[in-house]
C-alpha cells in the first residue's frame, strides 16, 4: 500500500492532466488552476526540509568537530541571521535582510558568475586542439563564428559573417533541432512510463 | 572564559547583524523629513466623489522609498489607503506629487489587518492606523462615511446569507419591516468606497526612508469633493451625406467618467453664436441651440456609441422621449453650427464649440463588410469570435543583406480570419520606372521574401496578389529614408484605396444593457477579433446597514436575472426562492449577461462612416460562447501521443515474449559501472549532482531514476554516495531513492541520510558548496545528471582539475559542449532519457526503450516527406501540423 496509494495517485492525476492538454472546457481549467494553487502550499513544507537537512549535516558536523567544521558554523550562523533578519525586518529596500542580500549575496554570487570567463576559455583551448579531423573542424568552424562576430571578420573578408551566419542556421540549428526531437521524444517516453507504473524510481528505490 | 580565533569572529559577526539596524536608526533630526505643503483639493468634472492630494516631494538626500497616505473622517483617526513607491538612487525630479483618492478603489478585504493596529513608529495616542481593520466594530461604523461597493462570490450571496429583519426608520413609503440578507465580513471577497460628496475627509502623509523608519506625519489638511460639470467636449464632426439626405454625427467621448448621463446635439444659427456664448457664459437655462438629438449612456464607464444619423429626408426631426420637434432643412444646413454636449446626472451641462458641416456623397462613405459572430473553438467558453472583410498583406520593414545593398529582406504581414484562408502570395516587384525586377510566388507563408536588386534603388514598388483574391490588389513602396538608411514602407493601398484610412468598430450589448457599448476599436487591417466575455462570478451590492453583535453586514437580497418567456429584466428576491429556483434564475442570468448581439461601424473617424446592421444568423441575434470539450489544435498531437503510446504497448508485448531487443551501446551509460569501481578502488567518495531544476521537470526524473541504480551499484560496492540537492522539494524524493537503493543492496546499514543533503536554492551559491566538496572530499567520481544552467561549467572544470573521472548527462543544448569538452562521457539529450532503461533491462523499459526509436523513424520520414512537399510547393502536410 505504501507504493501502491502513491502511485495511484502519480497515475489518475498524470491522466487528468494529460486530459487538460487537449480539453479547454471551464471544468478542466478550473480544476487545473485549482490544483495548480495547492503546489504553493507544498512549497513551505518542502523549504522546511531543506532547511533540517541543512542544519541537520552543519549542525552533526560542529558538534563531531568533523574536518573544516568551522564552514559549517559560519553556515549556520549566516543561515540564522539571515532568516533572523528577514523576519524581524522584513525583507523590502532598506532592512537589514535586503542589506546582506545586496551586500553579501549579490556580490558573492557575481563572483562565482565572472569565474565562468576564465572556465570558457580553458574549455575553448581544451576543444580548439587539432587533434582529429573532428576537432579541426570544430576548430575552423569556431574561427569563423568568432571572427563572424566581431568588425575585422567583415573586414578581413565580407564572405566571414555570411559564412558565420550560416554555421549558425544551417548546421547548427539542425543539430540543435536533432537533439530537441530526441529530447521531447526522451521526456515523452519517461512521462508515459510514469504515467503506466512502468518506472517507480521516484518513487523510491528500483522498479 | 577563552576567546579564540573563532569564537571571537563570531562574536563580532552577531555584533554586526545587531548592531545593523541601530546604526541605521541613528539620530536623525526628524523634522527635517515630514512632508510639507500638503493640500487637498477637489477633482474637475466628476460626480463629487474624488479629492487629490498634493505635497512637495522631500529632496532625494533623505533617501526616501516611498510616501504613505492616510484619511479619515475625524483628526483623531486615519487609516492608510495607499503608498507611492520612489525610487531611493534618483528621487522624485518634479516639484509636487499627488495622490489621487477618486472612483471606486479599495477598502477592505482578506488581507486587511485582523484588528484596528497603529502604525509603525506611532505612540500610544498616535492616530495613524494601518488599513481598516476585518473587525466589524471598526469597519462597521466606517461604512457610513463611505459610499461602498461590495463584491459577494455568488456561491457566498445564495447559501451563506443569513435572514435579517431591519426597520427602515423615518421611511414613510416602504414598508416598515424589511428582509436583508446578513453576510459575514468573510464572505465579501473585496470591498470598495467611493467617498461622499461634499463630506469632509482628513489627510496625512508619511514618508518613509529606505531604513524602512517611519517618520511623522505632515500636518493633518482636509478636503470635501464638489459634484461639477463635465469636462469640456473636444470634437464633433457633422457630415451631410447629400444623395442619401442624412446627416451624420461623430464626436470625441470624454475621458471615462462615471457621471455622464446623455450626450446632446444642437444646431445653431450662425448669427445667433454670440447670444448663445453669452447665455452659456451667464449660465443661463435657456439658450438659442435647438436639440437635434440625444443619446443615454447607461453604461458608465464604458465608451457608448460616438455617433449619430439623423434622417432629415421630410425635413422633421422629432423625438417624443426626449421632446424633440423640429424643422431642418438640407438646403439651409450651411446657416447653421452644429455642437454637442455631456449632461451628468445632475443635469450640469457642458457645451462644445461650434462645428461648420461638411457636405459628401455616399461614395466616399466606406463600405461595411460582410461580417459574422461565432462562437470561438477551442476555448472554455469565453470569447465570441467576430471575422470580416478578405485578406491583406502589408510590408512592414525590410534590412539589407550585404554590404551592395543588392539583397534585401522584406518582412510582410498577413491579415485574415478563420473563415478566410490565405494560400499563395504572389509579391510583383519593380522600380521607379517600372521596370520589374522580381516576382515571387511565397508557397509558404513565412512572412519574409528576399528580394534581389539593383544597387543605389530608392524607391521599390511591390504589387502583391493573394491566389483566390485576385479582384483586388495592393499596392505599396519602400522608399529609402536618409536618416535611417533603409528602405521604409509606405502607405500601402488597394485598389487605390489606402488600406488602413477606415477603422472598425465593434459594439455589443447583452440583455440587460439598455444600449450598446463599444468593445473594440480596430485598424483597417484587422480581419478578426476575439470578444472576451467573462465568467460572471460575483454579486456587487451596495451594503449600508450592520450589526456588530451578530457581525453581519446587511445587504439587498435581490438580483437582476431575466425572464426569457417575458422578455425582460426581472428582480428576484433570493427569500422567496427554493434552491432550485435560485438555481434556475441564476442561470438565466448568466445567460442573459454573457449572451452578446453585434453590430459594426466603419469610419474614418471624422464623420464618415457606415454603421451595419445588428448581426443575425438564422434568427439568432444573441450570442452565447459555449466550452468545447476538444482542443481542435490539438488533435495532431493527440493522435502522434496515441500512436506512440500504441507503439509503447506493442513492443512491452514483444518485449515480455523474450525478444532480445538491440540497442546501440552508449559509451557514458557502459562507464558507469566503472567509474563507480574507480572510487571503490580508490576509497572515496561518488558525487551525484541531480540537476538545477524541480521535480516537475523531466529531466530531474530521469537524473533521479539514474540516481537509483547508481546508489545501488555504491551500496553494493560499500561506497559513499554524496547527493548535493539545489532545489527543496527534490530532496526528501532523492532521500528516499537513495535510501531503497541501499536497501535493494541489503545494505541498509550503510545508507546515511545526510549523505542526500540540501544546500540552497541560489545558483552560484550551489555550484560554490559543489566546488567545495569536490575539493575538500577529494571525490573520484562525479555524476553530473539533469538540467543544468550556467553553473554547468564552473562545476565540470572543478570536477577535472581534481582529477575525478566525469559522467554527465543533460538535455540542456547550451550546457552540452561545456559537458562534452571537460567530462570523460557525456550522455547527449535523449541518451539522459534512456540510461534508466539501458540500466535496468527489463522488458518494460526496453519495451518502451524501442517504441522511441520507432517513433524517431516515424518523425524522420516526416520530415522528409514535409521538405519533398514543401519543395514542390505542396503545402497541405505542412499546414496540417500547427506551429506549437
Amino acid at each position: 500500500m505504501k507504493r501502491q496509494i502513491p502511485l495511484m495517485i502519480v497515475i489518475i492525476l498524470g491522466f487528468l492532466f494529460v486530459g487538460h492538454t487537449f480539453i479547454p472546457h471551464k471544468y478542466s481549467i478550473d480544476f487545473y488552476d485549482w490544483f495548480i494553487s495547492w503546489t504553493k502550499a507544498i512549497s513551505p513544507f518542502a523549504v522546511a526540509l531543506g532547511v533540517m537537512s541543512l542544519w541537520m549535516v552543519h549542525g552533526t558536523k560542529v558538534t563531531r568537530k568533523a574536518p573544516n567544521w568551522q564552514y559549517s558554523l559560519v553556515t549556520l550562523v549566516a543561515l540564522v541571521f539571515t532568516a533572523f533578519a528577514g523576519f524581524m525586518w522584513g525583507t523590502n529596500e532598506g532592512t537589514p535582510f535586503m542589506w546582506l542580500f545586496k551586500n553579501v549575496q549579490l556580490p558573492m554570487s557575481a563572483t562565482m558568475f565572472s569565474l565562468l570567463a576564465f572556465y570558457i576559455s580553458s574549455a575553448a583551448y581544451k576543444a580548439f586542439r587539432a587533434r582529429s579531423p573532428e576537432a579541426t573542424v570544430l576548430l575552423v568552424a569556431g574561427i569563423i563564428v568568432m571572427l563572424g562576430q566581431v568588425p575585422i571578420g567583415a573586414m578581413i573578408s565580407k564572405w566571414i559573417p555570411e559564412t558565420a551566419t550560416w554555421i549558425l542556421n544551417v548546421p547548427n540549428l539542425a543539430a540543435k533541432r536533432g537533439i530537441m526531437t530526441g529530447v521531447g521524444l526522451g521526456m515523452t517516453a519517461v512521462s508515459l512510463k510514469i504515467l503506466l507504473g512502468i518506472e517507480r524510481t521516484y518513487l523510491g528505490g528500483g522498479d | 572564559m577563552k576567546f579564540t580565533f573563532l569564537k571571537t569572529g563570531l562574536i563580532l559577526f552577531l555584533l554586526v547583524f545587531f548592531l545593523f539596524p541601530i546604526t541605521t536608526h541613528a539620530a536623525i533630526d526628524e523634522a527635517e523629513f515630514i512632508v510639507q505643503d500638503l493640500s487637498v483639493e477637489d477633482v474637475k468634472y466628476d460626480d463629487g466623489t474624488g479629492l487629490k492630494l498634493t505635497w512637495e516631494p522631500l529632496p532625494k538626500e533623505k533617501r526616501i522609498i516611498e510616501y504613505r497616505i492616510y484619511r479619515g473622517v475625524t483628526t483623531d483617526t486615519l487609516f492608510y489607503i495607499g503608498r507611492i513607491d520612489v525610487n531611493v538612487k534618483t528621487g522624485v525630479s518634479s516639484a509636487t506629487m499627488s495622490y489621487f483618492d477618486k472612483d471606486w478603489n479599495f477598502f477592505a478585504d482578506l488581507t486587511s489587518p485582523s484588528k484596528l493596529k497603529r502604525e509603525k513608529g506611532q505612540s500610544k495616542d498616535g492616530v495613524l492606523f494601518q488599513g481598516i481593520p476585518r473587525d466589524i466594530n471598526v469597519l462597521g461604523p466606517e461604512l457610513e462615511n463611505y459610499t461602498i461597493l461590495s463584491i459577494i462570490p455568488e456561491k457566498d450571496f445564495y447559501y451563506k446569507k443569513e435572514k435579517v429583519e431591519h426597520i427602515v426608520e423615518n421611511d414613510t413609503t416602504a414598508a416598515d419591516t424589511t428582509n436583508y440578507s446578513g453576510l459575514k465580513l468573510r464572505n465579501f471577497s473585496t470591498l470598495l468606497k467611493k467617498l461622499i460628496p461634499k463630506k469632509e475627509y482628513f489627510y496625512t502623509v508619511v514618508a518613509v526612508n529606505e531604513a524602512r523608519r517611519y517618520f511623522p506625519q505632515a500636518k493633518i489638511v482636509s478636503g470635501k469633493a464638489f459634484n461639477d460639470a463635465p469636462e469640456k467636449p473636444k470634437k464633433l464632426y457633422p457630415v451631410f451625406v447629400e444623395d442619401l439626405k442624412q446627416l451624420n454625427f461623430e464626436w470625441t467621448n470624454p475621458q471615462k467618467s462615471s457621471d455622464l448621463a446623455y450626450f446632446c446635439i444642437y444646431k445653431l444659427r450662425k448669427k445667433d453664436l454670440s447670444k448663445f456664448q453669452k447665455a452659456v457664459e451667464n449660465g443661463e437655462d435657456e439658450n438659442s441651440a435647438e436639440l437635434l438629438f440625444v443619446k443615454m449612456t447607461t453604461v458608465p464607464n464604458s465608451d457608448t456609441e460616438n455617433y449619430a444619423i439623423i434622417d432629415i429626408a421630410n425635413g422633421i426631426i422629432f423625438d417624443e422621449d426626449f421632446g424633440i420637434d423640429t424643422k431642418i432643412n438640407a438646403n439651409e444646413l450651411d446657416d447653421y453650427y452644429f455642437l454637442y454636449s455631456f449632461v451628468d446626472y445632475h443635469n450640469q451641462e457642458t457645451y462644445s464649440d461650434v462645428f461648420e458641416v461638411e457636405h459628401c456623397n455616399s461614395d466616399v462613405l466606406p463600405i461595411i463588410p460582410a461580417f459574422k459572430v461565432v462562437d470561438r473553438i477551442d476555448d472554455k467558453g469565453d470569447y465570441n469570435t467576430i471575422f470580416w472583410g478578405d485578406p491583406a498583406v502589408k510590408l512592414v520593414g525590410s534590412t539589407y543583406q550585404n554590404q551592395t545593398k543588392t539583397k534585401l529582406l522584406v518582412a510582410y504581414e498577413t491579415y485574415t480570419n478563420s473563415s478566410k484562408k490565405m494560400k499563395n502570395i504572389h509579391f510583383e516587384v519593380s522600380d521607379e520606372n517600372g521596370e520589374i525586377i522580381q516576382t515571387i510566388n511565397e508557397f509558404f507563408i513565412d512572412n519574409k521574401i528576399l528580394v534581389e536588386i539593383p544597387e543605389n534603388l530608392k524607391k521599390i514598388n511591390f504589387k502583391i496578389i493573394l491566389e483566390g483574391y485576385e479582384n483586388y490588389e495592393i499596392q505599396q513602396q519602400l522608399v529609402y529614408n536618409e536618416t535611417t538608411k533603409s528602405l521604409k514602407p509606405a502607405t500601402a493601398f488597394v485598389n487605390d484605396g489606402d488600406l488602413e484610412k477606415f477603422s472598425y468598430a465593434v459594439y455589443k450589448k447583452n440583455y440587460l444593457d439598455d444600449e450598446f457599448e463599444i468593445t473594440k476599436k480596430l485598424s483597417g487591417l484587422q480581419r478578426e477579433y476575439d470578444d472576451k466575455i467573462k465568467y460572471e462570478k460575483d454579486h456587487y451590492k451596495v451594503p449600508k446597514i450592520f450589526d456588530a453583535d451578530k457581525k453581519l453586514i446587511y445587504v439587498a437580497p435581490s438580483f437582476e436575472t431575466y425572464d426569457f418567456e417575458g422578455d425582460s429584466s426581472l428582480v428576484v428576491n433570493l427569500f422567496k426562492l427554493n434552491k432550485k429556483e435560485v438555481k434556475r434564475y441564476d442561470k438565466a442570468r448568466h445567460f442573459a449577461k454573457r449572451s452578446y448581439q453585434y453590430k459594426m461601424v466603419v469610419t474614418d473617424g471624422e464623420g464618415h462612416f457606415v454603421e451595419s446592421l445588428v448581426y443575425e444568423n438564422e434568427g439568432v441575434k444573441y450570442f452565447f460562447p459555449k466550452p468545447n470539450w476538444v482542443k481542435r489544435t490539438m488533435l495532431p498531437a493527440l493522435i502522434a501521443g496515441l500512436i506512440f503510446g500504441l507503439l509503447v504497448f506493442m513492443l512491452i508485448l514483444k518485449a515480455k515474449t523474450g525478444h532480445d531487443f538491440y540497442v546501440r551501446p552508449i559509451a557514458g551509460i557502459e562507464e558507469i559501472d566503472n567509474a563507480i569501481g574507480r572510487a571503490t578502488e580508490m576509497g572515496k567518495p561518488i558525487l551525484f549532482v541531480p540537476g538545477f531544476t524541480g521535480i516537475s521537470d523531466v529531466a530531474t526524473l530521469a537524473s533521479l531514476a539514474i540516481l537509483g541504480r547508481v546508489a545501488k551499484k555504491a551500496a553494493e560496492y560499500d561506497t559513499k554516495i554524496l547527493v548535493p540537492i539545489g532545489v527543496p522539494l527534490v530532496l526528501p524524493i532523492a532521500q528516499e531513492v537513495v535510501k531503497e537503493a541501499h536497501y535493494e543492496a541489503g545494505r541498509p546499514d550503510t545508507y546515511d541520510k545526510n549523505s542526500v543533503f540540501f544546500i540552497t536554492t541560489s545558483q552560484f551559491a550551489y555550484v560554490a558548496g559543489i566546488n567545495g566538496i569536490m575539493i575538500r572530499e577529494k571525490v573520484a567520481t562525479n555524476f553530473f545528471m539533469g538540467m543544468f544552467f550556467a553553473e554547468a561549467l564552473i562545476m565540470a572544470e572543478t570536477g577535472a582539475a581534481t582529477g575525478a573521472i566525469q559522467i554527465a548527462g543533460t538535455d540542456a543544448i547550451t550546457q552540452l559542449p561545456f559537458f562534452i569538452t571537460t567530462c570523460d562521457y557525456t550522455l547527449i539529450g535523449e541518451e539522459l532519457y534512456a540510461a534508466s532503461a539501458y540500466l535496468a533491462r527489463n522488458p518494460l523499459q526496453m519495451g518502451t526503450l524501442k517504441a522511441v526509436d520507432y517513433f524517431k523513424l516515424i518523425i524522420i520520414i516526416s520530415v522528409v516527406a514535409g521538405t519533398l512537399l514543401s519543395t514542390l510547393h505542396l503545402t497541405f502536410f505542412i499546414n496540417a501540423l500547427p506551429e506549437k
